[in-house]
């Protein structure tokens, strides 16, 4: 039982000298950098062939498939296509990363990849959204947009105005505090619902995996494997959860004030 | 005195996990029937009932995740 090896933080790698300034590289950034090459080349060949007419083949159907979907959720919650459009890139880009970015980590045998830096060691690979810091940082850049989109719908004043309301009334001005506060906490628990979500499933996986081992084989039962299936599935959700609860977001900040 | 750390390391993280995922489930059941509920008034929203329900179900979720990370932290960190 004591091979169990789970860490909430990412651990240091290696260090990368940049600009004169010394990075710690944590195996999550590791991980996803090799997830955006795979991303970005996987883009690039499939937008050189792409096709408006004759016999489409599967990888453009399902591009335009994911496209549709996205496209679906962001027009519902925002009201209209010609709306929704501005934030379509962004919210695929999105959904792509959670669920590229958390499905790496399901990988069979991906996790057992170690690296040995000075006397510790430690999983060379980690899935970027089991990374506390990966997903604060998503939920920082869902978040702006969020803001951006408020402030340039209805002008800075009008936006900040919704939340510091002093002239209609106690009533109002508190529930506009409210709102405030809860416009911040929006930041934590983007955060955090993908970062739980996916690392739950991870130290299910590994707990299973522990459990289910035959005595000094690496010979197992093959429970995990569904358990693989369901966080699978997992980080669908928890993409289109991100995805559509930005949308509402957006569409909320967009809205002018009613008092 | 180690040992017993680690005890009451052990029972809070198992008390933290167990009531905080009994509330968040008990949500994510009364949401889902409600919304079985509501597609069986009106079938043919069925699809716009099934995002307002993914949507309530990951915001009851989220407060069950947050018990969990406050686990995983008693637990794994020290």
């Amino acid at each position: 039982m004591n091979q169990i090896h789970i860490s909430i933080a990412a651990e240091p790698i290696t260090r990368l000298h940049l600009f004169g300034f010394s990075l710690v590289m944590t195996n999550s950034m590791i991980s996803f950098t090799l997830i955006c090459i795979f991303l970005c080349v996987g883009g690039i060949i499939l937008g050189s062939q792409i096709k408006s007419s004759g016999k489409l083949s599967k990888a453009q159907i399902f591009v335009e498939m994911l496209y549709q979907t996205i496209e679906d959720i962001a027009s519902d919650n925002l009201g209209s296509k010609s709306k929704a459009r501005p934030y379509i890139g962004l919210l695929l880009t999105l959904t792509l990363v959670i669920a590229v970015g958390s499905w790496f980590g399901l990988i069979p045998g991906v996790m057992d990849v170690v690296s040995k830096t000075g006397v510790e060691e430690y999983p060379l690979f980690r899935a970027p959204t089991t990374d506390i810091n990966f997903t604060a940082a998503l939920s920082v850049i869902a978040w702006t947009v969020i803001q951006a989109a408020g402030m340039s719908a209805l002008g800075v004043f009008g936006y900040i105005g919704k939340f510091l309301n002093f002239r209609s009334g106690p009533m109002n001005a508190v529930v506009g505090l409210l709102e405030l506060i809860s416009e911040f906490s929006r930041l934590i628990s983007f955060s955090f619902r993908l970062f739980g979500n996916i690392f739950a499933g991870e130290v299910l996986i590994i707990v299973l995996v522990a459990l289910t081992r035959l005595e000094d084989s690496f010979i197992g039962i093959p429970v995990p494997v569904l358990v693989i299936l369901l966080e699978t599935f997992v980080a669908m959700i928890q993409a289109y959860v991100f995805v559509s609860l930005m949308s509402v977001f957006i569409s909320t900040a967009v809205e002018p004030a009613h008092h | 005195m180690q040992q017993s750390t680690e005890l009451y390391r052990q029972l809070a993280f198992a008390l933290v996990v167990g009531i905080g995922m009994a509330g968040g489930s008990i949500g994510i059941g009364l949401i889902g029937g409600r919304a079985v509920d509501a597609v069986g008034r009106n079938p043919q929203a069925e699809g716009k009932i099934r995002s307002f329900m993914i949507l309530a179900i990951a915001f009851a979720e989220s407060l069950a995740i947050f018990a969990l990370v406050v686990g995983f932290i008693i637990n794994f960190v020290k």
